[in-house]
């Protein structure tokens, strides 16, 4: 299974735990460095960190490229509109994506749009999407 | 009318100095307080301070009774994500998208998006006729006997244009007050047909939204 993570945030360590086990593959997308985090993970040989400045033109690719897609920028407006490409193209994709915002995570959960705040991805152990 | 932009720029500037000129009220959402100060002096209009996407500048900006939002911020995730969730805060607002890149456009095919435009369109011309064209608008609701008055706008590309109020669709139970033609000129002859920037009053029952 081949996991792309799209954007580094405070939560991405707490979802690579609860993944890391149930993935031969797992790419982490960032449009800048991250030295802290590549130096954390470098010595594990299923991880991979990839900077691309271009991220917001590559998302579709990424996508296509996944069976799950995680969307764990900082930004609501990118991740949302992320969401929206990967929808676009392949509506039924496993994708996650990270909303800050109460109001806007609200919004998304009366649509039930597969969303989720920060607390929820630390109590959840994500098995309803890597073990299905 | 009452019209929140979101993004300050030359053409949304103007189109605001237009509208204002014609009786409509403008409020600017943007997060450059130096431009928000500098236009406020000339022009005098309100500006709130705060991202297009974050509830809180919404409704400070009062989206709860704005006709139109406008969403042209130089970036199309902004856009994307503000109109959404002006939407959700006012079902019944009218949304104006600018797309900055042609190939996004694919993405603003949405319920939220009424008019989803590229940079080239957005002109204040363009703006302007979207909200000149605005089919119906409340300008009076009186809650003792649940009605309200309301006027429906002729565009000048409406399908309305040559048929009488008696050939078309109204709301429920909505008495026809009155035909105001562009000129100025009220009718009560309903037999006339309509014209172009014709004004159709109407008092009707209230249609309460699904969360009221």
């Amino acid at each position: 299974m081949k996991i792309s993570i799209i954007g580094i945030s405070q939560i991405i360590d707490s979802v690579i735990d609860k993944i890391v086990n149930h993935s031969d593959d797992i790419n982490v997308y960032s449009d800048k460095r991250h030295f802290d985090f590549e130096n954390k993970y470098h010595n594990k040989k299923n991880i991979e960190i990839i900077t691309n400045q271009a991220l917001e033109d590559n998302i579709e690719n990424i996508s296509n490229s996944s069976d799950i897609v995680f969307l764990l920028s900082e930004s609501d407006p990118f991740n949302s509109f992320s969401y929206q490409k990967i929808i676009n193209q392949e509506p039924k994709k496993k994708v996650l994506m990270l909303i800050n915002d109460d109001e806007i995570y609200n919004m998304y959960k009366d649509k039930d749009y597969p969303v989720m705040s920060k607390l929820e991805l630390e109590q959840n152990d994500l098995s309803y999407l890597i073990k299905d | 009318m009452y019209i929140i932009i979101s993004g300050m720029n030359n053409i949304t500037i103007n189109l605001a100095k237009k509208l204002i000129s014609e009786g409509n009220e403008i409020t600017f959402v943007d997060l450059n307080q130096n431009k928000s100060q500098e236009i406020e002096k000339t022009i005098g209009f309100v500006n709130v301070l705060g991202n297009a996407f974050k509830k809180s500048t919404l409704v400070e900006a009062g989206i709860e009774r704005a006709d139109f939002f406008v969403a042209s911020n130089l970036k199309d995730e902004i856009n994307f994500l503000s109109v959404q969730l002006a939407k959700h805060l006012n079902n019944e607002i009218i949304s104006i998208t600018l797309v900055n890149t042609t190939p996004n456009k694919q993405f603003f095919l949405g319920d939220e998006f009424d008019f989803a435009i590229e940079y080239d369109e957005m002109i204040s011309d363009t703006l302007n006729s979207f909200i000149a064209n605005k089919f119906d608008q409340l300008i009076y609701t009186n809650t003792d006997n649940h009605t309200e008055i309301r006027i429906i706008s002729i565009g000048r590309d409406s399908n309305l244009i040559g048929k009488t109020v008696n050939d078309i669709d109204l709301p429920n139970e909505s008495d026809v007050i009155s035909i105001i033609s562009s000129s100025g000129a009220i009718s009560h002859n309903f037999s006339n047909t309509l014209n172009p920037l014709d004004k159709i009053l109407i008092q009707s029952n209230i249609i309460y939204k699904n969360n009221e």
